[in-house]
C-alpha cells in the first residue's frame, strides 16, 4: 500500500466530492482497524439497580494488554504504567475474581474476552461458569421470608458468581472473529505492547483499542420510562424498554366458554422457554432450557395422537401445555400468567361462547414442570416437590411420584424423588404455589442437589456439551436424521411424561403405544440447536417465512416487549401441529377461523417436501395453541409502568436500555508518543510565531526590500495613466 | 487524543500562509478577488486532471501518470490566469480607483509582482488545503498511523511537504508571471521542470514492495532546498537584493510606499 503520495490526496479528495467510487484509500483506514467479530455486554435495569456495561459516549479508550496467565493479569495490575488498558482476556480468565480485581485496579478501561467455540487452544472451556447468581430469582420466588429462603439448604447455581448482575461503568465485548483476535493479538498486543522478558513495559507507541458501547438507560427501569415519556420533542428517544414477550400454550380438550369446566380438572404442564448470558445474541441455552422444551413438546406430540380418547371421556382431566417466556428474568411469563388467571384473563380477557373456557388457579388439578434435563445426576432425573404445600397435600404428591416413578420404570428413565425437606429449584411453578400453596406439583430436573449444568444461563450452555453434537464420521448433511445420545435419552424421558400426563387426566394406565417419536426429539434438538433452516421449521411455516429462516440458531433471550421472538412462534407452530387437527379440504387462502369462533386458531403449513417433487404437502392446522402476554403485571401493555402492581414490588420490573445504532463498535490504532506529539505542537507554534513576525515585518520593510522594483516601476508608473 | 499532532501539523502547514494572507492580502479587496479566482484556476486544473485520472482506467494506480499530467495542468491553468489577470488590468485598475486619486494607477496594478504574489499565494492555499484536509481531518480521534505499518512521521511529514507547496506556488507564480512578462523563456522552463522535479520527489513518500520504510528526508530535503532557490529567483525577480535586505535590517525610515 502507499503510505502518502501528495497527487494520490489531491486526486482521491476530489473522487470524494464527486462521490465518484474510485479506489481512492483515506487515511482514516491506515489509523483503525475495525473489529467486527464482537457481541457486547449491554446494560439492564430492574426497580432499583441498573446492571451490565456501558461505555464513555465516544467510546473507552485503553492500551491493549493480552492476559493468558495469571503472571499477566499481575503485571497489568503492578506494573502497567500506561493505565488505562483494555484487557485482552481468554474464557479461563474471565471468571469474577479477575474481573473484580480489574474494576477495583481503576486501571481498566475495558475488557474483551476471546469467545471462539473451533480453537481450543485461544477458548478453553473453563470447568465451570454462570454469570447467574448462586442463588438464581431468589427474590421473586415462593421462599422469600420462610425458613427456606437465601438457599440455605442447597446453593442450586453453585458456580454463579452473579457477573451479569453487576454494574461495570467499562464495556465487555466477547470476540468471535478468529482472524481478528490473531491480528490483535500478533500485530497489535506482541508487536507493540508485550512487555520485555524482564517485565520492564514497551515504549510508544503502543497498541490500543476503543470499546464503544454505548448505553441510553440509567439508574433503574422507573427512571429510564419516566424519561422516555416526559418528552417535548418531534422526534422522541426511547431510553428503554420492559422485557417480555408472548408465552406459548394450547388445551387438549379444547373446552369452551359455555360448557362445564369444573375446578381441578386442568393439568398444567409446563416448560421454561428462556435463559439468558452476559452478551447480546449468544443464548445457545442447550441444556436450559431446550432440553426441557424438546422433550415438552415431544411429549405433546404423542398425547397428541390419543387426544380424541381424552377428548371423549367425560370425567378426564384437560392437560394444558404452557411454555413461558422471561423466565430468567424474575418469572416474567408465569407471574403473568397467574396474575391472568386470578382475574379471569387467562387465555384471554374475553367472555362468550366462541372462546375458550377462562382458566383459573382454582381450575389446576397438577402441575408438571419440566425444568433442565440434559445433564442427568447419577444418570437419573429427579423430582422436585414443595415442602411446604406438601405438608397439606401430602396424599396428592404422593400419588403423583408413584406415578411417575412408575412411568418412569415403563420407558427406562431411572426417575427418584430428592430429599423431601429440600425446596423447590428455581421454578416457574413457584409463582404458581407463592399465590396457591395447595397446588399438587412436582418439577423434574437432572440435579438432585445443585444444578448440575456448570454452565446454567451462559454463553457456554453449548450443544456439545449436552451430547447432543456429532461425532466427526457424520458428514454435516446426515446431521439432521442423525440420532445423538441426548436424543435418546430426551426421546425416553418424553415418553415418560407423556405416559404420565396421559395417566393424571384419564386415571388409567396409558396404552402401550402411547411413546414419543425419537425422529421428533432428532429433528427438534437439530432445529434448535443447530439450525432453524432445517426442513421440520420449513414444514410448519409458511413459504414465505421459512423462505426468512436464519441459518445460525434462534437467541432465547427473551428480549423486549416490542419484539417478538423466533422462539416463541416457532414453539407455538410445533404445539400447534402437535396437539391440532388436520382439517381436509383447506387451502391456504381459506385457512382461517370461520366466523367468530375463537376457540381455534388456524394455522397454514407448507407441509413436509412431495417425494421427488420440489413441491409441498400443504396443511391447514386447527388447533387450540396459541400465545398469551408474558409481560410483567408491574409494565403495562404500552411499555408504562403500572403503578399498583409497580408499588407491590412482586412483580418482575426488568428493562432492557436501548442504544443507538452507532453505539457499539471496535477499533484498533497506535496511540502516539506523547513527547512527539508534544514536539509537533511546539513545532507548530514557534512556526506560527515566527512567520507572523516575519510577515508583518516584510510587509512594513516591504518598499525597502524591494526597493529595485521601485526604482524600475516608477518610471512607467505615469505611462498608466489612463487617457 | 492526537489534539496536540492535529493542532501542530496544522499550524506547521497553514501558520505561515495565515500569516502571509492577514498582513499582505486581507486588507485589500482588490487582492481577495485575485487570491480566489487564482485558487479557482488552480481548481480548475484539479478537475481536469482528475478527470483525466478517471477516464484511463487501466493507469489509475499509477500515480505517476496522474501526477505528470497534473503538473502539466496547473502550470497551463498558471498561464491561462496570468493571461486573464492581463486581460483584466483595465477593469481592476477601475475598479479599485477611488475618486480622488483617479489618475494614479494603483501600486496593485502598476507593480505587477503583487498580482503574481497574490496568484501564486492563491495556488499555494487552495493546494495545501486540498493536500492537508483530509489527512487532518482524519486525525482528529483518538489514534494516530501505524498499525499497518505506516511512519509515524507521516502526519508531520505531510504538513512540511504542504507548506514547501504553499511557498513553492507562490514563489511559481512570481517568477512566471514575470517570465511571461519579459518573454524570459528559461525561467518558465525552470519553473515548470522545477514543479515536476518536487512533485516525482513526493513518489519517494510510498512503500512499495522493495522498501518497507518511506524516504520522508529524501523528498523534504531536495523539496526545501528546490524551495529556497525558488525563494531568492523570486525575491531577486521582485525586486528584491541582498543590499536592500541590510538596508532594512539596518532600520532607515522606510516609506510605505509599495505594498501597504
Amino acid at each position: 500500500m502507499k503510505t502518502r503520495n501528495y497527487h494520490l490526496i489531491l486526486l482521491s479528495s476530489f473522487c470524494i466530492l464527486c462521490h465518484f467510487q474510485g479506489k481512492a484509500v483515506r487515511t482514516k483506514n491506515k489509523i483503525y482497524i475495525s473489529i467486527d467479530g464482537r457481541s457486547s455486554c449491554f446494560r439492564r435495569l430492574n426497580a432499583t439497580h441498573q446492571i451490565g456495561c456501558t461505555s464513555e459516549p465516544n467510546g473507552n479508550v485503553g492500551v491493549v494488554h493480552h492476559i493468558s496467565t495469571e503472571d499477566d493479569l499481575n503485571w497489568l495490575l503492578d506494573k502497567g504504567p500506561h493505565a488505562p488498558y483494555a484487557a485482552l482476556m481468554h474464557s479461563t480468565n474471565f471468571i469474577m475474581d479477575n474481573v473484580l480485581r480489574l474494576k477495583n485496579s481503576g486501571k481498566i478501561n475495558g475488557i474483551m474476552v476471546i469467545h471462539l467455540l473451533e480453537n481450543k487452544t485461544l477458548t478453553e472451556i473453563p470447568p465451570a461458569f454462570s454469570p447467574d447468581k448462586s442463588c438464581p430469582l431468589e427474590q421473586y420466588g415462593m421462599y422469600q421470608g420462610t425458613n427456606y429462603s437465601g438457599c440455605h439448604s442447597v446453593k442450586w447455581n453453585a458456580d454463579g458468581h452473579g457477573m451479569m448482575f453487576e454494574d461495570f461503568d467499562f464495556p465487555i465485548f466477547i470476540l468471535t472473529n478468529q482472524s481478528e483476535v490473531e491480528f490483535m493479538i500478533e500485530e497489535c498486543y506482541r508487536k507493540f505492547n508485550q512487555p520485555y522478558s524482564d517485565g520492564n513495559p514497551r515504549g510508544y507507541p503502543l497498541c490500543a483499542v476503543e470499546l464503544k458501547d454505548r448505553m441510553d438507560a440509567a439508574k433503574d427501569s422507573e427512571t429510564c420510562i419516566r424519561r422516555t415519556n416526559h418528552q417535548q420533542n418531534l422526534n422522541p428517544d426511547k431510553y428503554c424498554d420492559p422485557l417480555g414477550d408472548l408465552n406459548v400454550y394450547a388445551t387438549i380438550k379444547a373446552v369452551n366458554n359455555t360448557s362445564a369446566y369444573p375446578a381441578k380438572s386442568v393439568i398444567v404442564a409446563a416448560a421454561r422457554m428462556d435463559s439468558f448470558s452476559m452478551f447480546d445474541n449468544v443464548y445457545p441455552s442447550a441444556d436450559n432450557h431446550v432440553s426441557g422444551i424438546v422433550a415438552l413438546l415431544a411429549a405433546a406430540e404423542a398425547l397428541g395422537k390419543f387426544k380424541d380418547k381424552i377428548k371423549g371421556s367425560i370425567s378426564s382431566k384437560d392437560i394444558l401445555f404452557t411454555f413461558l417466556n422471561g423466565e430468567a428474568f424474575d418469572y416474567i411469563g408465569s407471574s403473568r400468567l397467574v396474575y391472568d388467571m386470578q382475574r379471569n384473563q387467562f387465555p384471554l380477557p374475553f367472555s362468550g361462547a366462541t372462546y375458550l373456557h377462562p382458566v383459573t388457579l382454582d381450575h389446576i388439578s397438577h402441575f408438571v414442570e419440566v425444568n433442565q434435563l440434559a445433564y442427568r445426576d447419577d444418570n437419573k432425573l429427579w423430582i422436585h416437590t414443595d415442602p411446604i404445600s406438601r405438608k397439606n397435600i401430602s396424599v396428592e404428591i404422593d400419588s403423583m411420584i408413584e406415578t411417575l416413578k412408575a412411568c418412569g420404570n415403563k420407558s427406562q428413565v431411572g426417575i427418584e424423588e430428592v430429599d423431601q425437606s429440600q425446596p423447590l429449584p428455581p421454578a416457574s411453578v413457584q409463582s404458581f404455589l407463592k399465590e396457591k400453596l395447595f397446588i399438587p406439583a412436582v418439577v423434574i430436573s437432572d440435579h438432585r442437589r445443585e444444578f448440575t449444568n456448570k454452565y446454567y444461563n451462559s454463553r457456554f450452555d453449548l450443544v456439545s456439551q449436552i451430547n447432543a453434537s456429532y461425532p466427526e464420521n457424520v458428514n454435516q448433511s446426515d446431521w439432521y436424521d442423525y440420532v445423538t445420545v441426548q436424543a435418546q435419552q430426551l426421546t425416553k424421558v418424553s415418553t415418560m411424561l407423556a405416559r404420565f400426563l396421559y395417566n393424571l387426566s384419564m386415571a388409567d394406565s396409558p396404552p402401550d403405544n402411547l411413546s414419543a417419536s425419537k425422529k421428533s426429539v432428532t429433528h427438534m434438538l437439530y432445529c434448535f440447536l443447530i439450525s432453524p433452516q432445517c426442513e421440520l421449521f420449513k414444514e410448519i411455516l409458511t413459504a414465505d417465512f421459512s423462505k426468512d429462516l436464519s441459518a445460525a440458531p434462534y437467541p432465547f433471550y427473551v428480549g423486549v416487549t416490542i419484539v417478538n421472538n423466533h422462539i416463541t412462534t416457532l414453539i407455538e407452530k410445533l404445539l400447534g401441529l402437535y396437539v391440532g387437527y388436520k382439517m381436509d379440504n383447506y387451502t391456504s387462502d381459506n385457512c382461517v377461523q370461520p366466523g367468530s369462533d375463537k376457540v381455534y386458531q388456524y394455522m397454514w403449513m407448507q407441509g413436509p417436501l412431495l417425494e421427488n417433487s420440489t413441491s409441498r404437502d400443504g396443511k391447514c392446522i386447527r388447533t387450540t395453541s396459541n400465545t398469551s402476554l408474558a409481560v410483567s403485571p408491574a409494565f403495562t401493555a404500552d411499555g408504562n409502568i403500572d403503578e399498583n402492581n409497580w408499588r407491590s414490588g412482586r412483580y418482575s420490573a426488568w428493562a432492557e436500555s436501548s442504544w443507538a445504532a452507532d453505539a457499539i463498535s471496535i477499533r484498533l490504532f497506535l496511540i502516539p508518543n506523547p513527547q512527539l506529539e508534544i514536539v509537533t505542537l511546539v513545532i507548530g507554534m514557534v512556526i506560527l510565531i515566527l512567520s507572523f513576525i516575519l510577515c508583518f515585518i516584510f510587509n512594513k520593510k516591504a518598499s525597502v526590500i524591494f526597493a529595485n522594483n521601485v526604482a524600475e516601476n516608477s518610471s512607467s508608473t505615469t505611462s498608466h495613466v489612463p487617457s | 487524543m492526537t489534539v496536540m499532532e492535529f493542532f501542530g501539523c496544522t499550524f506547521i502547514a497553514f501558520g505561515p500562509p495565515l500569516g502571509l494572507f492577514i498582513f499582505t492580502i486581507a486588507r485589500d479587496p482588490l487582492r481577495i478577488i485575485v487570491l480566489i479566482a487564482s485558487a479557482f484556476f488552480w481548481l480548475l486544473s484539479l478537475l481536469i486532471s482528475s478527470i483525466l485520472w478517471y477516464a484511463v482506467v487501466p493507469l489509475r494506480q499509477e500515480l505517476a501518470f496522474g501526477l505528470v499530467f497534473s503538473v502539466l495542468f496547473q502550470e497551463t491553468f498558471r498561464f491561462l490566469f496570468y493571461k486573464l489577470l492581463r486581460k483584466a488590468d483595465r477593469g481592476l485598475q477601475q475598479v479599485s480607483q477611488t475618486g480622488q486619486n483617479a489618475n494614479v494607477a494603483p501600486k496593485d496594478i502598476s507593480n505587477k509582482h503583487i498580482m503574481a504574489y497574490v496568484s501564486g499565494l492563491g495556488f499555494g492555499i487552495i493546494c495545501g488545503a486540498f493536500s492537508l484536509v483530509n489527512v487532518l481531518a482524519d486525525m482528529w480521534g483518538p489514534g494516530t498511523i501505524g498499525i499497518k505499518g505506516d511512519s509515524q512521521y507521516f502526519f508531520v511529514a505531510s504538513a512540511f511537504l504542504t507548506l514547501c507547496f504553499v511557498f513553492l506556488h507562490t514563489f511559481w507564480g512570481v517568477i512566471f508571471f514575470n517570465a511571461w512578462d519579459k518573454r524570459h523563456y528559461p525561467l518558465i522552463a525552470v519553473v515548470l521542470c522545477s514543479h515536476m522535479l518536487v512533485s516525482c520527489l513526493t513518489l519517494l513518500n510510498q512503500r512499495t514492495s522493495y522498501r518497507s520504510e518511506p524516504l520522508y528526508l529524501a523528498s523534504i530535503i531536495p523539496a526545501y532546498v528546490i524551495m529556497f532557490t525558488m525563494a531568492v529567483i523570486a525575491f531577486y525577480t521582485a525586486g528584491g537584493s541582498f543590499r536592500n535586505i541590510m538596508t532594512a535590517v539596518s532600520c532607515k525610515k522606510s516609506s510605505n510606499y509599495i505594498v501597504d
